[in-house]
């Protein structure tokens, strides 16, 4: 077996004398899909906090390729190939959802703010391979005819999805899916699996 | 017709009534009869009590309760004559008990502008019998066609317009020949003519009319290309028509339209903060106060000025500082989140005017006498010595500040504050680096308010402390919201209506804080985005396409798998 991807290593979380994660050991294999599964308040979304920092793990340690990630900056976790999506979905709701996924691409566009005032040869590059990019991310999670809905006025399934495309967008290494298919009757639930699994093949990435 | 209506009807009448006592309490009501709209013939104080009685009419029971003609005609007559029947009391009272000593506004002044001179018994008779009438024109109004309200209100509005600013306009229209016969055909000496009015109303209803029948009707069937050039057209006519404003205008407009000019740049700058990062500001006004002492101090003949630089190296070295002091000043609120924000932000302004304020600094700054001798500009041999060539700067600075922050707007970083705006944390999580965004959000904005306080050195020639209060940043942040958070001709717009107007109606002065309340509680309770609220941006499709797509796509839930 190869190194495995994600390493946590005595990974724990306590908040004052909560042990919300004790000692986690986990190590997720590239290219595999796995679940974290557990009843309510078991600590599922404390983990996933702790893996991207969120949250400060209070003890252990979290490998990510090779390097240490614990005590990073959550944008620094996103920059290493780490990506996720919320529990109860937090799109940006005042934006369409095409600019979700533009901000998704943020780490992977060059341009800069003095380019964008002269509007620069390099910058409408950037632009415009990002919009291509956005489109195709777009149709891939199936809202094709929705990039200019505001991400509020989407329903809810449509969300879900643009949350993921919006994950997507990061080209992470690892993508952690915090319950994608709560709320989805058990059809619904089908197509979401065999959509992660899509994913999977797109990407060649785990999906926790 | 049911009891619940007419105690609905009453009680409305009698709110409206308790909203004109409180304007006559506070002296507005007085103060607004000292400028006629149509001479000798109606006050804008008079207007105001009749608008009183027409607005009870109108909104006097809800359509839910009573839906038919004649009764809502009746129930709005009935509010009409309750908001006059309080209006009288208010007279008898004044006339009776002489509470001048008390409430200075309630003077004998007041008294006869109430009864119309005509005595208490036939005044109050007046009140209340006009009182019903405007509510029965309100009533009427309001159960009218669309096409037909539209036509009076445009009338109304013009003739309003046209008389209280009847000073400017005439200003304008000061020539000789053909001009000056039009003018003479509306106005005299001391303002809007009957027959003006007259002729005033009608032609602003022909253009309403003519406006619904063709321009209205055409703009349904534009395409968004069509719509973009529009849109791109009356950009450029009202660039235009503040250009040459001033000319024909003459200078008192001009240095309105220059203190304008001052809060867009302002609040284009403060729009970047709040509008697009979400990072309230409060402080904003420190920024404005280092453009400023920057200039000065580097330009000025004072013995506190260091340096005698021309305008032109002073102004950009005031925008570097401010960016400075804006970076410095966001280091520490960094981790500062929401309402939270607003306070922390607050107190740095504060700082910043208590430390030019202080002993300490008064030898470099010039504690409150300030720095004085600022020379005005020059730009290639001609001075910019007049609020009108100052105005053109100004229009200059703004057009430059604008387009940088539409470009900015639409961009990666633009959108990064956008996300940061919505959902800090997600944003993090996203990859966007909240320091570097947060901060470049400070610098830009802390930019152009030293943009603007460099051009406000130049323009009073001396700084003071006081200048620089509170009240500046929040008129700011007022402009914003009235104007549309995050919209760019929302910051115009806000500007005009927040500092041009007041500034045009001077003797509104005493109670400008009064209207601005007023306004921005009305805006937050009916339009709280804005006077012209930022547009969804369309990136994927035109407006053409977006049904073909729909129906292509209908269903969406998870792509088929490929």
């Amino acid at each position: 077996m190869t190194a495995p991807i994600l390493r946590c290593e005595r990974m724990s979380m306590r908040f004052g004398g909560l042990t919300a994660v004790g000692e986690l050991e986990l190590s997720v294999a590239e290219g595999s899909i796995h679940s974290i599964i557990g009843p309510n308040g078991a600590g599922k979304t404390t983990v996933f906090n702790c893996i991207t920092q969120n949250l400060r793990p209070t003890e252990g340690a979290v490998w990510f390729r090779g390097g240490r990630i614990d005590g990073l900056t959550p944008d620094r976790v996103a920059a290493a190939g780490i990506s996720r999506t919320y529990q109860n979905i937090r799109l940006f709701r005042n934006i369409s959802a095409i600019e979700n996924l533009l901000v998704g691409m943020h780490l992977h566009l060059r341009s800069t703010w003095w380019g964008a005032v002269f509007n620069t040869p390099a910058t409408r590059a950037d632009e415009g391979r990002a919009h291509e990019e956005a489109m195709r991310l777009l149709a891939f999670v199936g809202l094709r005819g929705r990039g200019d809905y505001l991400a509020r006025n989407l329903p809810y399934g449509e969300q879900r999805r643009l949350e993921i495309g919006r994950a997507l967008a990061t080209q992470p290494k690892l993508l952690l899916l915090d319950e994608p298919t709560a709320g989805m009757n058990p059809n619904e639930t089908t197509r979401m699996m065999r959509f992660i699994e899509d994913v999977r093949a797109r990407l060649a990435s785990p999906s926790c | 017709m049911p009891h619940t209506a007419l105690r609905t009807a009453i009680a409305r009448g009698l709110m409206f009534g308790a909203g004109g006592v409180h304007l006559a309490a506070v002296g507005v009501l007085l103060m607004l009869h000292n400028r006629w709209i149509v001479v000798d013939t109606i006050s804008l104080g008079q207007a105001t009590l009749v608008s009183l009685g027409i607005a009870a009419g109108a909104v006097a029971v809800p359509r839910a309760l009573v839906s038919d003609a004649p009764g809502r005609l009746v129930l709005g007559l009935v509010a009409g004559a309750s908001t006059g029947v309080v209006m009288a009391i208010l007279a008898v009272l004044v006339g009776w008990l002489h509470p001048q000593s008390i409430f200075i506004a309630l003077s004998p002044d007041l008294l006869k502008m109430l009864t119309s001179d005509l005595g208490l018994g036939a005044g109050s008779a007046v009140l209340i019998g006009g009182g019903a009438l405007a509510g029965l024109i309100g009533a009427g109004l309001r159960i009218s066609p669309v096409g037909f309200r539209g036509t009076v209100l445009a009338g109304v509005v013009a003739v309003v317009v046209a008389g209280v600013f009847q000073e400017l306009i005439q200003l304008m229209l000061q020539y000789e020949g053909p001009v000056g016969a039009i003018r003479d055909a509306f106005y005299d000496w001391d303002g809007l003519m009957p027959q003006g009015a007259v002729m005033v109303f009608v032609l602003a209803a022909i253009g309403y009319q003519l406006w619904i029948r063709f321009g209205a009707r055409h703009r349904g069937t534009l395409d968004d290309r069509q719509l973009r050039r529009q849109r791109m057209m009356r950009a450029a006519v009202a660039v235009l028509v503040l250009a040459i404003m001033p000319v024909l205008a003459g200078a008192y407009i001009g240095q309105v339209l220059m203190l304008v000019g001052l809060y867009i740049l302002m609040g284009l700058g403060l729009n970047l903060e709040v509008g697009l990062a979400g990072l309230l500001d409060l402080g904003f006004v420190a920024f404005f106060a280092v453009g400023a002492y920057t200039t000065a101090l580097l330009t000025a003949d004072s013995p506190h000025a260091l340096l005698h630089l021309s305008f032109w190296l002073a102004m950009p070295a005031s925008v570097l500082l401010a960016v400075a002091v804006g970076v410095v000043f966001g280091l520490p609120v960094l981790g500062v989140r929401g309402d939270y924000l607003a306070v922390a932000t607050m107190g740095l302004g504060e700082i910043v005017r208590v430390i030019v304020l202080s002993d300490f600094a008064a030898p470099l700054l010039g504690g409150a006498q300030g720095v004085l001798q600022i020379p005005k500009p020059h730009l290639g041999g001609v001075l910019l010595g007049s609020p009108v060539q100052l105005f053109y700067l100004t229009l200059v600075a703004s057009g430059v500040a604008a387009f940088v922050a539409w470009r900015l707007e639409n961009s990666r970083q633009g959108r990064a504050w956008m996300a940061l705006r919505d959902d800090e944390d997600v944003a993090q999580a996203l990859g966007i680096n909240l320091v570097r965004s947060k901060l470049m959000a400070y610098g830009l904005g802390a930019a152009f308010a030293g943009l603007a306080g460099s051009i406000f050195a130049v323009m009073l020639t001396s700084v003071y402390p006081s200048s620089f209060q509170l009240l500046i940043s929040i008129n700011v942040l007022a402009l914003i919201i009235v104007g549309g958070m995050g919209s760019l001709p929302g910051v115009v717009l806000g500007s005009i209506a927040l500092i041009g107007l007041p500034e045009l109606l001077r003797e509104f002065g005493e109670y400008r804080y009064l209207f601005y309340g007023a306004v921005l509680i009305v805006m937050m309770r009916w339009k709280p985005e804005g006077l012209w609220p930022s547009e969804v941006r369309r990136r994927e499709l035109h407006a053409g396409d977006m049904a073909a797509a729909l129906d292509e796509g209908a269903d969406l839930l998870p792509a088929e798998p490929r």
